[in-house]
């Protein structure tokens, strides 16, 4: 299985030198996909065209054409970015058979750089949950215990990674959507400054909080992946003016002199002890690494998750009004329905958990609401950003536990939202500020993944980067696991 | 009795090219449905809107002349409702509930020697166009057309400052034509401005009526709603605050079907589309920009032109006009000529939907019209009968006059033979208009009419007098 | 306190349809998660603004028409002669 757990960056010289032939690989793995989906269930769709486009690839390295940073590399994408001609579906009833007519941004890229999409990993329902259980497809497993949760909403991504059944991935990342499946299964994830990745073509959930990262095995991976997906896109005025970024020339540079800070809230409330420890331990090895260590408290922490949830919420009580069934997605023919019947009939096809939320948004935004929430919400917002400006003047980077907990079982959350609401309390600071973070994988209690997070200020990718791979050298864990 | 009446006008924006948030084609009148659309105005699933900068311009462009303030950032809201029209199920508008963030706001417009102050102005994309085959009534589904979903719409609202549906007409006249002279707005072209009204009666509750098509319409509709809020006060009852459809067809206003009160639109800012600093620079570049505006156009016409304030007035109402008659005062100096002909004569054959552009004549054939006269080579009445025949044929005066062998008759010697023949065949008129002047005029009626209008009517008159006199 | 009455309106708000039992089961949660959103109420912001980015307007788009090349109709399930099928406003 060695073969098949290949970091990208040798993967893609080996192809490129002819040395591995980019068909075979892609057909590897897909077997690999075949053996291990019914335990893991990473995948909703599977790209028909993958050999065919690897084919291609094998061709133009024959004959000498560019093939890209990436060619030949295999990449389950989250099933909320747009693929066009491919299913996309958001784990919803509602988009069951949607297929887009257009390419998300990132995917263009990703095709330009010579990439192969294997398919479209599963999800919460459009991206609203932690643990991949509120899809309509069935949840995904961890494949460290298959009794578990992989975290979520990108818990398709992170578990195809950890059981080989991809090189690369690509997930998004809300409220911690990347950061805490990358804990729970083992593998690296970022989330990138609000506005250095194109949304284009990510369905929205919440669109001021969210973006679409990179996910893969190991940092370089992930710095690669990066580098070929970051700057500004004509399609979305949120993205920055910045292009041309290499994440991966400066990755071996370490840490010396570098100043973090430990996050007293993040490690204190309701925080696991084994999670303390392993964070702790982190700390520990950074300083060995040159890097210096002191404690920090963020004080607006207390007012993040009531200030996440509500503007999340609102905004998807909005995104999701145009999923009425009239121009796409499900098949039911309006004749004779008077029109609101039609619409709540419609969109009765979502899952609870998308209407629990959709309905405290409604709630959030509706007539006398407005300042009460959603304006104290944002006014929050403004709050955190003052302090982490702060904090940043004297500190380079922050480390936390990326989740509180180990993964639990699954179905043990689910009845109770805002339990499982509370799993976010470490990362959604990073989206209320639009600050870039990344999970790297810790430790281990027993076979149960602890991840590490690391947050640098706007636009710190680099030195984020650096961090994590420094840290990644001197604490070598297992990524990926035979199921 | 007190009434007060504010409007509330859309305006589309028809000299953009593309639709306020994406690239798609803006000209959907006559296409075939659903050929002007792309994955963003369709709503399709992760795409996002892209804020047409043009519209932007020409939105402060709209808000400079109606004389307001431009915030230091704009933003755009989210209205939130469903409808089969709108695709996303929310329309990108502005609003200034929380802040001030619409384009423009606390202006003031003067018409008339009146004044209206404008409450705001604000950018906001116009829906789909649903059709009902057959009737509405027996239809079991409605049919949309995303066309027009998306296209760039100016909403313009007053304060309820008008007292009398004739100011309404007045201010509505001067809107469109600043609208016109900024090109930025055809207001000919079907559904490009609408216009919806609110009305009360002494300090009653506001009645709002929607569904007014045109500019011309809401004059109507404001007088019927009146007299219906006065007969409704007459019976002892009050009036509601409701809202009302106007049917042009019937010409009356009824109530809604559906309840406006009911809906709670949440409006949120909307998070894809960043705010937009307004800075001064934006707003020196744009005033410098500024084309000539009708009230400018005005006194221009005034002192350069020698018109009279009223004939000016009637040119630049309609900016196709007032070209019309620059493009002729151009080609000759008796302006004041041209102006007449064009305001007196001219505007009467045309189509009160196209104006002037509906016309096959162009400025030169007003001028050559005016010249002829000038130079008495037809009379007065023969060019009018020769305007009548070349709006519809587009020849030029010269050319039918000659056919007509219309020229007029202006020399002594055939205009005295033509008067004696009728002072042959008018004996008993002749004896009476040696007393009463009246019968004079009779006389000359006579010579016109046989001359059919080519006699020159001064030198014939003053031949007539002659001629009585030296009977006597 | 959220009541059943307003569970319900703000379902039809969102044109959702809830039976009997969702209306009690999420009555219950919408009222657990909005108070813990009250949390928002023990701060006291009246001087904070929330932050508005603001761009230059030269930022955004030309207006250039660009032909799509998307099937965007493709998506479409009910369709008539181009148009696209809905249910009737009454």
């Amino acid at each position: 299985m060695d073969a098949l757990t290949l970091d990208a960056n040798e993967l893609t010289s080996q192809i490129k030198n002819g040395s591995v032939s980019a068909e075979d690989y892609v057909a590897r793995i897909l077997d690999r996909v075949k053996k291990v989906e019914n335990t893991v269930h990473s995948y909703i769709t599977l790209n028909d065209h993958a050999i065919e486009e690897a084919r291609k690839i094998d061709k133009m390295v024959k004959s000498g054409e560019r093939t890209g940073r990436l060619a030949g590399v295999p990449v389950a994408v989250k099933d909320n970015i747009c693929t066009r001609g491919l299913r996309t579906t958001c784990a919803s009833k509602m988009l069951e058979d949607y297929v887009p007519p257009y390419n998300a941004t990132v995917i263009d890229k990703l095709q330009h750089e010579g990439a192969i999409i294997l398919g479209k990993t599963n999800l919460d329902e459009f991206a609203m949950g932690s643990t991949t259980e509120f899809s309509n497809f069935g949840p995904t497993k961890n494949p460290w215990d298959i009794s578990r949760v992989p975290g979520g909403s990108s818990g398709g991504s992170a578990a195809s990674l950890a059981a080989a059944e991809a090189t690369l991935a690509l997930g998004s990342d809300t409220g911690g959507s990347i950061r805490c499946p990358a804990s729970f299964c083992s593998v690296v994830g970022l989330k990138p400054t609000y506005g250095l990745v194109s949304r284009f073509g990510l369905v929205s959930f919440a669109n001021s909080l969210e973006l679409i990262g990179p996910m893969g095995r190991s940092t370089d991976d992930v710095a690669l992946m990066l580098s070929c997906i970051a700057g500004r896109d004509s399609m979305d005025h949120t993205t920055l003016d910045v292009d041309n970024m290499d994440y991966t020339s400066k990755i071996k540079q370490g840490i010396k002199g570098v100043k973090i800070g430990i996050v007293k809230e993040m490690i204190s409330d309701g925080v696991d002890d084994v999670v303390a420890k392993t964070v702790h331990d982190a700390a520990n090895k950074l300083e060995s690494l040159g890097a210096s260590i002191e404690e920090i408290s963020i004080n607006s922490l207390q007012y993040a998750l009531a200030s996440y949830y509500t503007i999340a919420m609102a905004e998807v009580s909005s995104n999701l009004a145009r999923y009425d069934g009239i121009r796409y997605g499900l098949n039911m023919n309006p004749e004779g329905f008077a029109w609101n019947a039609y619409y709540t009939k419609a969109r009765s096809n979502f899952g609870s958990e998308v209407k629990r939320r959709i309905m405290i948004g409604t709630y959030v935004l509706s007539s006398g609401y407005y300042g009460k929430y959603y304006l104290k919400a944002q006014q929050v917002r403004t709050l955190m950003r003052q302090e982490l400006a702060g904090i940043f003047k004297k500190l380079d980077l922050l480390i936390a536990p990326t989740m509180p907990v180990v993964p639990f079982k699954i179905g043990e959350k689910i009845d109770e939202p805002l339990k499982m609401y509370m799993a976010d309390i470490d990362t959604v600071i990073a989206n209320l500020t639009g600050v870039p973070a990344i999970s790297v994988p810790c430790a281990f209690k027993d076979h149960l993944p602890i991840g590490l997070q690391i947050l640098g200020n706007h636009l710190s990718e680099e030195l984020l980067l650096r961090a994590a791979y420094a840290f990644e050298q001197v604490n070598d864990v297992k990524k990926v696991v035979d199921v | 009795m007190s009434v007060k009446i504010g409007l509330e006008i859309h305006c589309q924006l028809t000299s953009l090219k593309t639709k306020l948030f994406c690239s798609c084609s803006a000209d959907y009148r006559g296409k075939d449905p659903n050929t002007n659309v792309c994955p963003i105005c369709m709503g399709l699933p992760g795409t996002l809107p892209l804020l047409n900068k043009k519209a932007l311009e020409y939105a402060t462009m709209i808000s400079l002349v109606l004389n307001s303030k431009t915030p230091s950032t704009a933003a755009f809201y989210r209205k939130n409702y469903f409808y089969p029209d709108l695709p996303k199920n929310f329309q990108i508008t502005q609003y200034n509930a929380h802040e001030i963030t619409s384009i423009g706001f606390d202006g003031v417009v003067e018409y008339d020697s009146k004044k209206v102050r404008i409450r705001r102005i604000q950018l906001e994309e116009d829906p789909g166009r649903l059709v009902y085959e057959g009737s509405m009534e027996t239809s079991l589904y409605t049919l949309v057309d995303y066309n027009r979903a998306g296209v760039a719409l100016v909403e313009i609202v007053t304060e309820p400052d008008f007292e009398d549906p004739k100011d309404v007409r007045l201010f509505l006249n001067k809107l469109a034509s600043i609208l016109e002279h900024l090109g930025v707005c055809d207001t000919r072209l079907e559904g490009s401005v609408r216009c919806d009204v609110n009305v009360s009666l002494a300090g009653g509750r506001k009645v709002e009526i929607k569904n007014i098509g045109s500019f011309s319409e809401a004059e109507k509709a404001i007088m019927f709603e009146i007299s219906r809020q006065k007969s409704v006060g007459m019976k002892g009852m009050e009036v509601r605050s409701e809202t009302r459809h106007w049917d042009d067809t019937r010409r009356v206003t009824i109530q809604s079907r559906v309840k406006e009160e009911e809906q709670d639109y949440r409006y949120f800012p909307e998070p894809d589309i960043p705010a937009v600093n307004f800075d001064n620079e934006l707003i020196q570049t744009l005033k410098k920009r500024m084309p000539e505006l009708p009230d400018a156009r005005k006194s221009r016409f005034v002192e350069r032109f020698g018109l009279s304030e009223q004939v000016a007035q009637v040119l630049i109402n309609d900016k196709y006009l007032a070209d019309f008659f620059e493009e002729g005062a151009k080609l000759y100096e008796n302006a004041r000529e041209v102006a007449n002909w064009i305001v007196t004569d001219l505007k009467g054959y045309t189509d009160e939907f196209d104006g002037i552009r509906s016309l096959r004549i162009k400025p030169v054939h007003i001028v050559e019209l005016a010249k002829l006269v000038d130079q008495s080579i037809i009379s007065r009445t023969t060019a009018k009968q020769i305007l009548q025949e070349i709006v519809k044929s587009g020849e030029m005066p010269s050319q039918v006059a000659k056919r007509l062998n219309a020229t007029q008759i202006s020399d002594e010697k055939s205009l005295t033979g033509i008067i004696d023949d009728v002072f042959e065949s008018e004996k008993s008129a002749v004896k009476d208009a040696l007393q009463n002047e009246n019968t004079v005029n009779f006389l000359l009626g006579k010579v016109m009419q046989s001359t059919k209008g080519r006699a020159d009517p001064k030198l014939a008159l003053e031949l007539i007098r002659k001629k009585l006199a030296s009977i006597t | 306190m959220v009541s059943k009455e307003e569970v319900k309106h703000l379902a039809w708000l969102a044109r959702m349809e809830l039976t009997d039992k969702e209306l009690e089961v999420y009555t219950k949660q919408v009222e657990q998660i909005i108070s813990y959103l009250d949390t928002l109420d023990k701060i006291s912001l009246q001087d904070i603004k929330p932050l508005k980015a603001g761009i230059a307007y030269t930022k955004f788009r030309e207006d250039e028409i660009v032909e799509s090349k998307e099937d965007t109709l493709s998506v479409v399930k009910n369709a008539k002669d181009r148009f696209v099928k809905a249910p009737k406003m009454v």
